[in-house]
């Protein structure tokens, strides 16, 4: 098995592990915060939420553009 | 005999509104604005805004990264967000509309999205810093092999604005 695959392999243990505690907190009848709840607390100010705005733009136009 | 009005017979569609003066000369006057009528108009105009971002979407996807097309088609978002942020809180606070959203403390645990996040993070720095590219891929090295699928990129550029969408929204709700 090439590193190649292995990080491939790694990749899409982390996209799972994303999806999986999205799951949870669906099925933890309100114990963990749920996407939504994460955003809230993300933006729970006019400085987190500035950053928040920031990091959404440099991923545009690191994605996009370059 | 009498039955229950309503019950029996063909219903009478009647206007709904404050009726003044008398006989055949009614004036129905509105009584508010229907809720229904402003409900399917916001469900009118939110879903052409989501068919023009998916066809914004699709023409960000044709261009190439590097060059001035791909440079204006994503500093446009940009630029509108920046402004949306801007209006949003303005127009909210100036509703009194406005509330802090962290201040309804939901009482559910956040720790396990930053452990999850922190070890995406960690993970995303190890490829970083590890060569060559080809055996330790970052996210953008695996965003450079699938975007070369125009739909696929595409998609990738509409979720990338609504999530700006929901950003700007949430935005404009916080109080400082």
């Amino acid at each position: 098995m090439t590193w190649h695959a292995v990080s491939l392999a790694i990749w899409a243990i982390m996209a799972l592990l994303l999806v999986g505690v999205g799951v949870a907190a669906v099925l933890s009848n309100g114990r963990l915060a749920s996407v939504g709840d994460f955003g809230r607390v993300l933006m729970r100010s006019r400085l987190s939420g500035a950053v928040v705005i920031v990091i959404w733009m440099w991923l545009g136009w690191h994605f996009f553009a370059r | 005999m009498s039955s229950p009005a309503g019950s029996i017979g063909p219903k009478v569609h009647r206007p709904r509104g404050r009726r003044q003066g008398g006989g055949d000369s009614e004036l129905i006057v509105p009584l508010q604005e229907r809720p229904e009528s402003k409900g399917s108009l916001h469900r009118g105009l939110v879903w052409l805004a989501v068919g023009l971002a998916a066809l914004y979407s699709w023409f960000a996807a044709l261009t190439t990264p590097f060059t001035s097309r791909a440079n204006v088609m994503t500093a446009l978002p940009l630029i509108v967000a920046l402004l949306a942020a801007v209006l949003f809180g303005f127009i909210l606070r100036s509703r009194g509309t406005s509330e802090r959203l962290a201040s309804r403390p939901t009482g559910r645990r956040v720790w396990p999205w930053w452990a999850a996040l922190g070890v995406v993070g960690a993970w995303e720095l190890f490829c970083y810093f590890e060569l060559p590219r080809f055996e330790h891929p970052t996210f953008s090295s695996l965003y450079d092999s699938a975007s070369s699928s125009q739909p696929f990129k595409a998609l990738l550029f509409f979720g990338w604005l609504a999530l700006g969408w929901a950003i700007v929204r949430a935005y404009g709700r916080v109080r400082s």
